[in-house]
């Protein structure tokens, strides 16, 4: 049974996923990021300590701020991606994913005996990383889409296994993707532009 | 003071001081390539965990050390290992000695050696995968540190690689809540899958393969050398792991089967493929995939066998990888390039660059008095005991491997009036005479590099059965 709390961050994750996958302005996109990555603060901290559960907050808004340092405004521009079929397909391909998993996740669920929002929202963010993946080879939309993916895994595992090895390790990936992300921007950055 | 105190946390530092320096290039260099060698001799000589005080050294390091709650434990037995990366870490240091602008090679190299271990050593050993994933992070910093944009082979690479960590921390969770209740057979389906799905994705299993021939062509020779020699043997480690932990996988009927398959496949594809390309560089690729599906078809072999090839193989590969790569190396300092039809004629002008690539060929299909023999050899005895058709897979790749390397020599041995421009300076030749004497060694006298390696078996005491 979903609570009114949980229905919230349901749909904010849904909004998050969908703002970095459809919008081609580095500012919502890594706005999206920063809701993503609260929501995961969110459901985390109901599990594990806040301070540990803050480490995930921290890092992710983090590598957002290293995505955002060397982000150029064209990055998430694509010939194809800013048409509005464009727009309408990854619209409805979002759809789809989230029917999939809102579909799968009771299946799943006898297998991961986690609460039923974690796995949904887990779940959700898994698939929008792999569609964000699957349909751009574009850097940043890559990082991105790994970023959402880990978020989704890290909501689930968390619920699996608290640590704070784990929490200090997943951190300084979620960090090094972030800075991962940064290198490979500036390494496409055309020379002479600041 | 303890074991993982002095090989991964002081490596960590003194990855980070390097760092500072990287602008004096050959400082950091000289420091890198000494610090590693230093690592490794000690691994070699430093009793760890022994009651008694013997040998060189009147002490004994302690093996344990906590960290976050949990524990980084090195022991005897994984010493052999561990002075094998660091001696891996030093050469490949040291092949990068004509590299003429500050690189992260030496800094993030050392890192990412320091990271490997820790994998190996942290204890619950899953929490490994998380330490793989930190270390090939790492190894996307060296790919993209080329100042040129990252190929999609880099992106390809990184995609694969973190898809794989969450399928090996599902599926540890998934068996390691078997030791609590009796774990039915659905859920042990579930858990071979997601392994299954987790080590293809790291390993480039046929077709999550792509990132490897992609790797191969767009990177620097030396780093994607770097990558392929060293990463791959904590990822086998961390398969052992999982084999030796949990007595129901390692009992499931399809599992070792299913590594012979999957081997099988990747030597035939490589090998295959290796024949048909036109470029050097995707030649090296498909190699790298034969070694990988050989190291594959080992761990299939169940038992003390197959441990003692997958270790022993695990020199020859090494040796292989470095020499290809010095021989692209050396074709990209001289500007030549690297279609297989422009380098008609080139054992005329460069004959030792010419012997490095036969021989890491012939040696990775396992020609006689080469070092790849006894892997062929030892496969071959196994493999006709447990399946003809993978180790007729496995002949028919590795057939095509040697076919490669004789269509490389008739095309390099070619007589033409256009030689191209090359030139071998005095370093060339002797690193690859260096790297060419250590295979014909290890062709000729396998036991005794084998027995260098061969104690790392005993780690794994329930897949010796």
């Amino acid at each position: 049974m979903l609570t009114f709390f949980s229905g919230a961050l349901i749909l904010a994750a849904v909004a998050a996923a969908l703002l970095m996958l459809l919008s081609d302005s580095w500012r919502w996109t890594i706005a999206g990021l920063a809701i993503q990555y609260l929501v995961v603060f969110l459901l985390v901290a109901q599990i594990w300590p806040i301070g540990l559960a803050a480490i995930k907050l921290v890092a992710g808004w983090l590598a957002g701020v290293l995505l955002s340092m060397a982000n150029t405004p064209t990055q998430l521009e694509e010939p194809f991606f800013s048409t509005r079929s464009a727009s309408i397909f990854r619209l409805f391909s979002a759809g789809l994913v989230l029917m999939i998993v809102y579909a799968i996740t009771p299946s799943v669920n006898t297998w991961l005996p986690i609460p039923f929002d974690y796995l949904l929202i887990g779940l959700l963010m898994v698939g929008m990383g792999v569609l964000q993946l699957g349909i751009s080879q574009r850097p940043l939309r890559v990082i991105l889409g790994l970023l959402t993916l880990l978020s989704g895994f890290e909501v689930i595992y968390s619920s699996l296994e608290g640590s704070a090895l784990l929490a200090a390790i997943l951190a300084a990936i979620t960090l090094a993707l972030g800075l991962i992300g940064s290198t490979i921007l500036l390494t496409e950055r055309p020379q002479g532009k600041a | 003071m303890n074991a993982p105190l002095v090989w991964i946390l002081f490596p960590l530092l003194v990855a980070l001081l390097l760092f500072g320096i990287r602008r004096w290039r050959k400082v950091s260099l000289i420091i890198g390539t000494g610090f590693c060698v230093f690592l490794a001799v000690l691994a070699l000589v430093t009793p760890i965990n022994q009651a008694t005080k013997s040998g060189l050294f009147q002490f004994s390091l302690p093996g344990e050390f906590s960290i976050l709650g949990r524990v980084l434990n090195l022991t005897q037995q994984d010493m052999p290992i561990v002075a094998f990366m660091y001696m891996v870490g030093a050469l490949w240091f040291f092949l990068s000695w004509d590299n003429r602008r500050k690189s992260l090679f030496v800094p993030v190299g050392l890192g990412i050696i320091a990271l490997l271990i820790a994998a190996l050593a942290v204890k619950p050993f899953i929490y490994g995968a998380l330490l793989i994933e930190a270390a090939v992070l790492a190894c996307i910093l060296l790919l993209a540190d080329q100042r040129k944009p990252v190929g999609s082979g880099t992106i390809r690479f990184l995609v694969f690689q973190t898809l794989g960590m969450p399928f090996l921390l599902l599926a540890g969770w998934f068996l390691a809540s078997g030791e609590i209740t009796p774990i039915n057979e659905t859920q042990l389906t579930l858990s071979v899958v997601l392994l299954g799905l987790g080590f293809s994705f790291w390993i480039g299993v046929f077709p999550l393969h792509t990132w490897i021939p992609m790797i191969a062509e767009e990177a620097e020779p030396r780093i994607s050398g770097f990558i392929f020699s060293i990463l791959p043997l904590p990822v086998m480690f961390f398969l052992l792991d999982f084999l030796n932990s949990y007595a129901w996988l390692r009992e499931f009927p399809a599992i070792f089967p299913a590594f012979r398959w999957l081997g099988a496949i990747l030597v035939l594809f490589g090998g295959v493929w290796a024949l048909f390309q036109r470029n050097i560089r995707q030649v090296f690729g498909y190699l790298v995939m034969v070694l990988s599906g050989l190291s594959l078809l080992a761990l299939g072999v169940k038992g003390a066998q197959g441990i003692h090839i997958l270790t022993y193989s695990f020199f020859p590969r090494f040796l292989s990888i470095a020499l290809i790569s010095v021989f692209i190396n050396i074709m990209l300092k001289n500007k030549c390039d690297l279609p297989i039809e422009n380098l008609q004629g080139l054992a005329w002008k460069a004959p030792f660059s010419v012997l490095a690539i036969t021989i890491a060929i012939f040696s990775s299909a396992g020609m006689p008095l080469l070092a790849g023999f006894p892997i062929l050899q030892g496969l071959e005895t196994n493999l006709s005991t447990l399946s003809y058709l993978a180790l007729a897979m496995m002949l028919a790749g590795l057939f095509s491997l040697f076919l490669t390397g004789f269509r490389l020599l008739t095309i390099l041995f070619a007589r033409t009036d256009n030689l191209p421009e090359m030139k071998e300076t005095m370093n060339d030749k002797l690193t690859i005479g260096l790297l060419v004497i250590l295979i014909l060694l290890i062709g000729f006298i396998p036991a005794i590099f084998n027995s260098f390696l061969s104690n790392l078996a005993g780690k794994f005491q329930f897949l010796l059965q």
